[in-house]
């Protein structure tokens, strides 16, 4: 198949795949963070839990997570896509299907981050 | 010529000997998108827990259960395996371990490094 590409477009993989690696090291770590964090202090009671999801340092690094998490999705599973789905309208339907789902879960999460009171 | 071309012409995936960095490979994809498809369990999990004080204790005994502890396991499984693939392909990147054999020892490490975690929180949680 011949594909002709704009100029310019050869660098559109670069970024994707800094953006891959950038968003797995923040994952990573995070994770590693948190079980620590839960190893070390486990969650005592509702309230404890309340206090700790409130405070702004666990809300923003946890915003971070979730933005970290569904670029890092929608990078891999296009990728996974685009090996092995070739026909175009189901390929784009696939597509299109996980970024309306991507995207509502990550306003859900944000939602959740955010919204609950404290 | 035709009679010299003695590639195959199909690719059958019973007969492939897939080498161990392949298998690791395959399934840091297999993994990846298993957890994408789990990330709507663990939102929702995280909202039950902060909608009331009966919800947490809901998810809390609930998490307690037999059924739902082997679940996690599988579930950090997956992670762990994508997590230590991820690591390796990190490295790789850097240029560390790129070599046949190393490529294999780390390869194989993913799988040692996923089984002893796995195996270190089924011994703390079952």
């Amino acid at each position: 198949m011949i594909v002709s590409r704009p100029a310019g477009s050869a660098h559109r993989g670069l970024g994707e795949w800094i953006l891959q690696r950038l968003t797995a090291i923040y994952i990573a770590g995070y994770v590693v963070v948190l079980a620590l964090h839960w190893i070390i202090a486990p969650v005592a009671d509702y309230d404890g839990w309340r206090q700790w999801t409130g405070a702004v340092s666990v809300r923003v690094s946890a915003t971070l997570f979730f933005v970290s998490v569904v670029i890092h999705a929608w990078i891999g599973m296009r990728s996974v896509y685009m090996d092995y789905l070739h026909t175009l309208w189901l390929r784009l339907a696939v597509v299109i299907a996980t970024a309306v789902m991507l995207a509502g879960l990550l306003t859900w999460a944000l939602a959740v981050v955010w919204g609950a009171g404290a | 010529m035709e009679s010299e071309n003695k590639r195959p012409i199909y690719l059958d995936l019973l007969k492939i000997r897939l080498p161990i960095g392949g298998v690791v490979s395959i399934i840091h994809r297999a993994s990846g998108v298993l957890l994408v498809a789990l990330l709507p369990v663990s939102v929702y999990l995280l909202q039950r827990t902060l909608e009331s004080q009966a919800a947490f204790v809901r998810v809390l005994a609930a998490v307690h259960e037999t059924f739902a502890r082997s679940a996690m396991l599988v579930v950090l499984w997956f992670f762990c395996q994508h997590l230590f693939a991820g690591i390796r392909h990190l490295l790789m990147d850097m240029d560390i371990g790129t070599s046949r054999r190393a490529g294999r020892a780390g390869a194989w490490l993913v799988f040692a490094a996923t089984a002893a975690v796995v195996l270190y929180a089924a011994a703390r949680i079952l």
